[in-house]
């Protein structure tokens, strides 16, 4: 078994980064692993595996495909757009319905910036 | 240059910001105290996968079996990442994987209790995860750059998984008075161990970790950034949290906070909390069913 150092570029242009490694036999089971391990959701534009102790760089040969099936919701973020929305609305539901919990809590604009943070 | 010597240009270069890479001088024990720590993050992950897994052939729609199966996915690669950054500190993962389930090494105690309803799935999804992404953001600027390294890829998907668990929790808290029951008895369930899972209070001064920069906030710190993230959230949506005495003080800046007894969390923390032998005898036949697969990566043939 070898480790392998997975090197990747998040966008066009920009230069290999290390992102992290992975333990494989060969190449090819080292490029399948760090798809599945490091870009399931499409993260990066491309990526290269190294073997540790080596200088040849392997990359991708071809970069279509990254990050699966990622035409799937659950997999992205914006599969759950406006779930801070449906937050709100239901908070004003609830006061409505005078089921708020009015408790000491930090000023609005704190509690904000925290869950933002 | 004597070891003390190196040890003190060390720790100074900790302290003044540098990150420490796999492949450079380290003492004796900061690469024992981030083996210790990175290994546990890791045993947490694959153990965190087993609650949760419980609950896909239950899922309540296939929209929700998806969205589950992917969470449980996504938790078992961090593991995997993990225990290659945690190889690099000098043990094998075999030895990683017998020492876990064989009790002799840790996971984080929320992973040892049942999970008894779909409330559960929305509270592990939601408040379980958010205290998960409360420490693990913070240990992106961690002094072990394989780590942080690490930690980038995870905390990207563990903020998806906050988003997967608001929307399950915002299902029960807007549907039949069932529904937000539900979600309420599981609040009460697992407010305690979400307590414990930031550990007692501890004197930073005497804490290994915060010395050597692998944790950068003490777990007062943490606990208090859940709070002010996630208990207005639950009191907007007219979910109580059982402890009378929470409340923020203006004045002192700091939520004030029962102690919520710390028997549970030694009994857990030595290996007698209510699921964790079940859930280590389940990962221990998932290990030993699985070992073909590493002996066709060891490139061992099979036997006739």
């Amino acid at each position: 078994m070898h480790v392998w150092d997975v090197l990747a570029r998040r966008r066009e242009g920009d230069d290999w980064q290390v992102s992290g490694s992975v333990n494989a036999p060969d190449l090819e089971m080292a490029m399948l692993l760090v798809r599945e391990t490091h870009f399931r959701h499409g993260e990066g534009k491309t990526y290269a595996v190294r073997r540790r102790g080596d200088e040849a760089i392997h990359e991708r040969p071809d970069p279509t495909g990254i990050g699966g099936v990622i035409d799937r919701a659950y997999r992205r973020q914006d599969g759950y757009v406006g779930v801070g929305a449906k937050l709100r609305k239901v908070h004003e539901l609830m006061a409505e319905r005078g089921m708020v919990i009015d408790r000491p809590r930090p000023a609005a604009r704190r509690s904000r910036e925290a869950a933002h943070g | 240059m004597t070891y003390e010597e190196r040890r003190e240009e060390f720790k100074a270069r900790i302290d003044g910001g540098e990150k420490i890479e796999a492949g450079d001088w380290m003492p004796d024990e900061y690469r024992q105290a981030a083996l210790k720590f990175i290994e546990m993050h890791a045993n947490s992950e694959i153990m965190g996968c087993l609650p949760e897994r419980e609950w896909i052939p239950r899922a309540p729609t296939l929209k929700r079996k998806l969205s589950l199966t992917a969470k449980v996915q996504d938790e078992a690669g961090h593991a995997q990442i993990l225990y290659r950054v945690a190889e690099d500190l000098g043990k094998s993962r075999e030895q990683m994987f017998d020492d876990l389930v064989n009790g002799r090494t840790k996971f984080h105690n929320v992973f040892h209790y049942p999970t008894e309803s779909w409330g559960d799935v929305a509270v592990i999804g939601w408040l379980i995860d958010g205290a998960a992404l409360v420490t693990q953001k913070a240990l992106l600027d961690c002094s072990y750059a394989p780590y942080v390294r690490a930690m980038r890829r995870i905390c990207a998907e563990e903020s998806l998984h906050l988003r997967h668990g608001e929307d399950l929790t915002l299902e029960l808290v807007s549907g039949t008075d069932e529904q937000r029951q539900m979600f309420q008895d599981a609040v009460n369930r697992w407010w305690r161990p979400i307590m414990h899972f930031f550990g007692p209070p501890s004197k930073p001064d005497k804490d290994v970790l915060l010395y050597w920069g692998i944790k950068t906030k003490s777990n007062e710190e943490l606990r208090q950034e859940f709070f002010t993230t996630y208990v207005p959230k639950l009191w907007d949506v007219g979910i109580s949290v059982p402890d009378p005495e929470l409340g923020f003080d203006e004045e002192r800046g700091e939520w004030n906070w029962s102690d919520p007894g710390w028997d549970d969390f030694w009994q857990v923390v030595k290996g007698n909390g209510p699921r964790t032998k079940d859930r280590l005898d389940r990962r221990k036949a998932i290990w030993d069913n699985h070992a073909w697969v590493r002996e066709v990566f060891a490139g061992i043939p099979h036997a006739a």
